[in-house]
């Protein structure tokens, strides 16, 4: 009745098309039907001996892992790059440059004071703040002043 | 024994020792149909053959979901009709074309004579037939080129018997007056 009804319809409202209706116009190859049986039998062999984890080898989801190490590896840069300094490396203590420039003014002056006045290696060290005879020495020389000058005891 | 009925064939498929035996006389009694809604709807024949495969292929792998409550046949061109409109999206957005371009590429094929016996006519309604939007072609090929009932449609699609009527009313409207007029 359905049929009928719509074969009615179709030839007062689309003539051409109810004229072409029922022709099969497409080719297949020869025995094709013969063999698409065999065809699906060992797609579906195939599809059972699949593991659990072949998804991950098909090539959508290959490629987007092989994407997240290279990910990680640019946020951890990111954020090594752009995380602000908190506090000094280990083993050092802070000190701003301001206070670094007034502290080497102070010990360089009360030095060159001291030797003016013709101050003792021991006095020389002890105002160099615990620094060796060696590192006394390299100062001396530094400044070109002769070490036997100062070593001279009293 | 391909005259079995639809109860008989699905109580063979449930039975592990019988189940090959069965979906095999299930393939070799749908193949052809169902081959023909999948070509109206991709009308090239390699790309048939691969929406043909993954229909059974996730039959196979649905069968122990299967409920009976549907024809045997319903619930094989569901996956079909599902399975084509999955293929023509995964295609258009594996090649970076929009569906203009991938429909003008699979129509290229009713030109050739070893896929396409056609008239000019009948290529010019391939032809029309694809430039209606997935959904709708397969609507007008279910009931133009296969001649399901509305109720079948219905439940093929999961759309409603009105939604139906109305989508295909309107394609015939479309692709007659593409055959027929200069717009082709």
């Amino acid at each position: 009745m359905e049929d009928q009804r719509d074969h009615e319809e179709l030839e007062r409202t689309a003539p051409t098309l109810h004229q072409l209706r029922g022709r099969t116009p497409f080719v297949v190859p020869e025995k094709f039907f013969d063999q698409f049986p065999y065809v699906v039998q060992a797609r579906v062999h195939a599809e059972r001996k699949k593991t659990w984890y072949d998804w991950l080898r098909t090539p959508t989801v290959a490629w987007r892992l092989a994407l997240v190490p290279v990910l990680l590896l640019m946020v951890s840069m990111a954020v090594w790059l752009w995380s602000p300094v908190s506090g000094p490396a280990p083993g050092f203590t802070s000190t701003s440059d301001q206070e670094l420039l007034q502290e080497s003014w102070d010990t360089h002056t009360y030095m060159d004071l001291l030797m003016e006045g013709g101050a003792t290696a021991d006095l020389l060290a002890e105002a160099g703040q615990g620094w060796t005879i060696d590192e006394m020495d390299a100062y001396l020389e530094h400044t070109e002043l002769p070490l036997e000058l100062l070593l001279e005891l009293p | 024994m391909s005259d079995l009925s639809d109860t008989e064939l699905l109580t063979l498929l449930r039975r592990e020792e019988s189940r090959h035996y069965a979906f095999n006389l299930l393939v070799r009694r749908t193949q052809q149909r169902l081959y023909g809604f999948v070509r109206r709807m991709v009308t090239d024949h390699d790309m048939a053959q691969d929406v043909l495969q993954n229909t059974f292929v996730k039959a196979w792998q649905g069968l122990d979901r299967f409920r009976g409550d549907a024809q045997l046949f319903s619930w094989l061109y569901r996956i079909a009709h599902n399975e084509c409109l999955d293929h023509l999206r995964r295609a258009r957005r594996a090649s970076f074309v929009d569906a203009g371009t991938l429909v003008d590429r699979l129509t290229a094929t009713v030109d050739d004579s070893a896929y396409f016996s056609g008239e000019e006519i009948e290529k010019r309604l391939q032809r029309a037939v694809m430039r209606l939007p997935d959904k709708q072609r397969a609507v007008f090929t279910m009931k133009y080129f296969q001649e399901l009932k509305y109720e079948e449609m219905s439940t093929i699609t999961g759309t409603s018997v009105g939604a139906l009527k109305s989508s295909y009313h309107i394609a015939v409207k479309k692709v007659e007056q593409w055959v027929t007029g200069d717009q082709t």
